[in-house]
């Protein structure tokens, strides 16, 4: 071991010291030029090698004179470059997609980008080519779905877009959009995500054995690009399927300097069911319903290069969803109008800002602002005519009420890569946000006969601070041994009260006999914004609240250990891992925030506890070829204690899944027909029933005159009871023609093929007997769809 | 293949389609429930009647309405010796026995124990907690406001019991010396209100509880009362606070019970298991011992 240490230490200073020179620039697509993330740069002849980064930025010091560079990355062409090194050299790389010249042999990764060579364990990728390719609901290719299916990550339930990672909540994860933090994910109360995968051109998750430079969250880390517009040429795609149509248009602005890419995607079911519902309403047109939904977003993007070192970006989403109902009582006597709707709408910005300060040191300036709002509205207005009976006059009355909530976030992080050979890559950098919570207010009009009230209760807005700091470092030790530690110092400050935590994060790569990865890591982190949740329910009413003076910030300690191996174009990993959690939220027993008339405020309704998760993952995946897919299978326990709910004892997390399994394929049939198959299974969900009721008693304050007791409704502990298992078989066909100018694709595909009912929610009711019986209610049945995609 | 594929696709999505018609709802067989044994004591130092509320769980399934439990024996043991042991029904199916003084509050700890041939036994223990040291209270007259109208302030001073984790209940009455000029002198139940974070109205009560929730240290509180709400207040009246502290199992009951009969009604309230320190079965046993202290 001393030996070991030696030589790595005498190694390092030999790569001080030594005459070396760097190379360093940005390795882009050749056909699109967008840059590529993770593309790995390698020398053959000294093994040791790097790669690119957010930016497709390199930085590569080697000895000086002749070398070889290979370049490999997944889905494209390898290739070789042969170098004489005598000074700093500024170089950039196009790639060849190997789109057109698909196979095995060229789109397999090179050694150095083996998983059994990375320090970073449990982070899942799943290339955009074969995300799009997997089977979509209503023809709705839908990433959340997708990640959905990878191991220690689990569904909310059927048609839900949030992820329970590792036995964490949906807030638990920092979901970043081009850097920038996304609140709600949800479309069409999470049937769908907001993300359009036509314009996304990078996704990864991470689920444990967090960097140092990701913090605020405590369970996984979920990366989306969006693509930055071809420099190249002008090009345009076009999908329209059963509920919605996109569109995605991109090309240069100045040609290799500029670049933009929009997006927008709108659904029209408000259209096509309107000839239907006015057909309805004409009936009788006296008495009118109209109900309506859609949901849109955009994407919009654009980059520019100011000359060799500078880069500047600009990003836009905004994501809306509005559902509503409006009625018309037009009487000869009495006319009324009532509505009742639900908006909910994401916004974020970013603004980057990319410098090179020298060939080895690389910065990046980001300032964003990420907004999400949500509003409950319902309104009534009444007018009684004179021939009204008992009226002399026109009688007005109208009444509104609107409850909204809401979160705004202006930030600014400055991030810089500092590699100064191949054995070290440094990264350091700070950041800080301002939160502005608006947690849920209800307003109230009311105005009849001269008489008139405006007034809004709750919903003081709250204000926080969060500064963040970190530095880490990734060392390859020797050939067998690498290391990756950091720090990640956060601090809130709100209502007079500062939280302050250091986090360490560490992970190690140990080689094996036989080139298997000995993986392992620990990572210390804390989360300053919770997400209050309605355990039965996914509606948008959750609300977002900070860490205050009452309530304490998250905190989670994460132990990962697994072993990761190539063998040819497979990857298999296996994963335990064990994290505790501290300051979970959650409602109080009993606590809601519809239809309660008291006046706690939201601090009143939750309470803090603790949770506990641990599992086994496996993975097998192929990420290219004709035939290409994963396998995934978790084992896993959660569980929560909280001091104040189910009397003090630890019960299981609603999202416990002892079992979850996901087989994935999609195989070429002939270069134009695609087939590819998704199947999912998962021990049922944990619910609260009503299992058995019996006669309680009740004491002095609560008994009416001799009156001591009460039927209660009982279950053996929270969540003791379960779903029936998850199950579901997604396929998708899809038919490829290439013309001059344009493809098409036609894609058929079924959800839940089998249509097999998977539990929704479950209520006690009575047969035709009168009865009791228990019945489970499923949402989907098997739904086929079609739908027509374009690309010019 | 192609064609393999295609027909496989057709006979899933036609061999589904029976279920289509009933939709996607499915009836769910529980196991059989076995009937347990359920019993509730809840014994305050100065009760001169104890009542045993003795029941048994009846399944989600079972058409059966739960009921009253007969032919069991309750037995109230303390350190291991049993104190008293009954079992006569009520009128109201309730095991109540007479005392002929109050329970008292000797140190020690007491066993609940519920016998019935048809199940299980059941036992519970408990301790008394300590009593509330009231170190101040005082009375403001028409310092306070109720839904705008003016109230009394009554301010409480507790003092902490260093190491033990204190919970109250705050109850209230008031007596009138000349309540509709008939010189009633009883005393009558008000309710108390405080917009203190730390306290709980509980449901369907007038009733307020308070925990000291980990925090060692004294506590003052501050409630608004008013003897008739709207009325002009007179001159002469006074106040009587209890306050009972309660055990750590009798203040886990009653905040589940309090919580569980705040969500009744309501399908988006979190699911409330009520609270059970029982063993063979379910129910509660608590210990709570009682104060009192006028305020004029």
């Amino acid at each position: 071991m001393k030996t070991r240490l030696l030589l790595a230490l005498l190694s390092f200073s030999l790569w001080g010291s030594a005459q070396t020179k760097t190379l360093s620039g940005y390795v882009r697509d050749a056909a699109t030029g967008e840059d590529l993330i993770g593309v790995n740069i390698w020398s053959p002849e000294l093994k040791v090698g790097t790669s690119t980064n957010a930016y497709g930025f390199y930085s590569f010091t080697l000895p000086q004179g002749e070398q070889i560079i290979q370049l490999t990355y997944l889905g494209y062409q390898n290739q070789n470059f042969e170098l004489d090194l005598t000074k700093n050299v500024r170089l950039n790389f196009d790639l060849v997609p190997a789109e057109n010249v698909l196979n095995e042999v060229t789109v397999t990764a090179a050694e150095s980008s083996q998983i059994q060579e990375q320090i970073q364990m449990s982070k899942m990728e799943v290339p955009i080519k074969q995300l799009k390719s997997l089977p979509a609901i209503l023809g709705e290719v839908d990433i959340m779905k997708t990640l959905q299916l990878l191991p220690g990550v689990q569904s909310g339930g059927e048609g839900t877009s949030g992820l329970y990672v590792r036995g964490g909540s949906p807030d638990q994860n920092l979901i970043l959009l081009d850097g920038v933090p996304l609140y709600n994910v949800n479309h069409l109360f999470g049937f769908f995500s907001v993300f359009n995968a036509d314009a996304i051109s990078n996704v990864s998750l991470t689920k444990g054995g967090f960097p140092a430079r990701y913090g605020g969250r405590l369970s996984s880390v979920l990366e989306i690009k969006m693509k930055e517009g071809n420099m190249n040429e002008f090009h345009g795609d076009a999908t329209a399927s059963i509920i919605a149509s996109k569109m995605t248009l991109e090309g240069p602005l100045v040609k290799d300097k500029a670049s933009f890419m929009i997006s927008g995607r709108r659904t029209y079911l408000d259209v096509l069911a309107r000839p239907f519902i006015n057909a309805a309403n004409a009936q009788n047109p006296e008495t009118t319903i109209s109900p309506t939904y859609y949901f849109y977003d955009m994407n919009g993007k654009v980059n520019w290069k100011i000359g060799e070192k500078d880069r500047v970006y600009l990003s836009h989403f905004q994501g809306k969803d509005d559902f509503g109902t409006k009625g018309r009582d037009d009487f000869d006597d009495y006319q009324a109008e009532f509505g009742f709707g639900l908006d909910w709408r994401n916004s974020i910005t970013a603004a980057r800002w990319n410098h090179q300060w020298s060939p080895k040191l690389f910065s990046n300036v980001t300032a964003t602002r990420s907004v999400y709002n949500f509003n409950t509205r319902i309104s009534q207005e009444e007018r009684y005519l004179p021939n009204y009976p008992d009226t002399t006059g026109t009688e007005e009355s109208r009444f509104a009420g609107l409850y909204f909530s809401g979160i705004e976030d202006y930030g600014a992080r400055i991030d810089f890569d500092f590699v100064p050979n191949p054995q070290h890559y440094i990264r350091y950098g700070g950041g800080w946000t301002n939160h502005k919570f608006s947690p849920g207010a209800t307003n109230f009009e009311f105005q009849q006969s001269g008489f008139n009230l405006d007034t809004t209760i709750g919903g003081a807005e709250i204000f926080s601070n969060e500064a963040f700091a970190y530095v880490e470092d990734e060392w390859n030790v020797n050939e067998n041994f690498k290391i990756g530690y950091g720090l990640h110092l956060n601090t809130l400050f709100v209502e007079n009260t500062t939280y302050s935590r250091l986090q360490p994060r560490i992970g190690m790569n140990y080689s094996l006999p036989g080139d298997i990865a000995l993986k392992a890591s620990y990572a210390d982190m804390m989360q300053t914004v919770n997400l209050l949740t309605n355990e039965g329910l996914g509606l948008p009413t959750d609300l977002w609240v900070p860490s205050t003076a009452n309530l304490k910030p998250q905190t989670s300690q994460q132990y990962a250990a697994g072993l990761a191996k190539n063998i040819g174009p497979y990857e298999f990993s296996i994963e335990g891992y064990y994290k505790d959690m501290q300051n979970l939220v959650s409602y109080r027993e009993g606590a809601s925030f519809l239809f309660s008339v008291d006046d706690e405020s939201w601090e009143d309704k939750v309470t803090q506890g603790q949770g506990t998760s641990y599992g086994m993952e496996f993975f097998a995946q192929k990420k290219a070829g004709k035939t290409n897919g994963w396998i995934g299978y978790t084992l896993s326990w959660s569980y929560r204690q909280f001091d104040e709910i189910n009397g003090g004892e630890r019960y299981f997390f609603t999202y416990d899944r002892r079992h979850d399994i996901s087989v994935v394929m999609n195989h070429e049939l002939t270069e134009n027909i695609n087939f590819s198959a998704a199947w999912v299974y998962g021990t049922g969900r944990a619910v609260t029933l009503p299992e058995f009721s019996y006669i309680a008693g009740l004491p002095e304050e609560l008994s009416w005159w001799n009156y001591r007791q009460l039927t209660v409704e009982r279950a053996t502990d929270r969540n003791s009871y379960r779903y029936s298992p998850y199950h579901r078989l997604d396929v998708s066909l899809s038919f490829r023609k290439k013309r001059k100018t344009y493809e098409r694709w036609w894609t058929i595909s079924a959800y839940n093929a089998y249509n097999n009912l998977n539990p929704f929610f479950m209520e006690t009711t009575q047969d035709r007997d009168g009865n009791p019986q228990l019945r489970e209610y499923g949402l989907f049945p098997i739904i086929p769809s079609i739908a027509y995609r374009i690309k010019f | 293949m192609k064609k393999i594929l295609f027909i496989a696709l057709l006979a899933a999505s036609f061999s589904s389609c029976d279920n289509l018609t009933e939709g996607v709802v499915r009836d769910i067989d529980l196991p059989e429930h076995t009937p347990t044994m359920v019993g509730t004591l809840l014994a305050d130092n100065t009760d001169s009647t104890l009542f045993g509320i003795i029941s048994q769980t009846r399944g989600l399934l079972d058409s059966n309405v739960a009921a009253l439990l007969s032919d069991a024996t309750v037995n109230l043991y303390k350190d291991n010796v049993l104190e008293y042991s009954w079992n006569t029904q009520d009128t109201m199916g309730y095991y109540s026995l007479n005392l002929n003084d109050t329970l008292g509050s000797a140190s020690g700890t007491y066993k609940f124990e519920v016998l019935h041939t048809e199940f299980d036994d059941l036992t519970a223990t408990d301790q008394f907690p300590p009593a509330a040291i009231i170190s101040e209270a005082v009375l403001n007259k028409g310092a306070a406001q109720i839904f705008s109208f003016e109230a009394d302030e009554i301010i409480l001073n507790l003092q902490d019991i260093p190491g033990v984790d204190q919970h109250y209940i705050f109850s209230g009455e008031v007596r009138l010396t000349d309540f509709n000029f008939i010189g009633d002198t009883s005393w009558t139940n008000v309710d108390l209100y405080s917009d203190d974070q730390r306290t709980l109205q509980l449901a369907g009560s007038s009733a307020i509880l308070v925990s000291e929730n980990g925090i060692d240290a004294d506590l003052q509180l501050s409630f608004a009362s008013t003897a008739f709400l709207g009325a002009p207040l007179e001159e002469d009246y006074e106040y009587r606070i209890s306050v009972k502290t309660l055990s750590d199992e009798g203040f886990n009951y009653y905040r589940s019970l309090s919580s569980y009969q705040t969500a009744q009604g309501n399908p988006f309230s979190e699911p409330v298991v009520i609270y059970s320190n029982v063993s063979g079965g379910y129910g509660v046993f608590a210990l709570s011992r009682t104060v009192d202290r006028t305020v004029r």
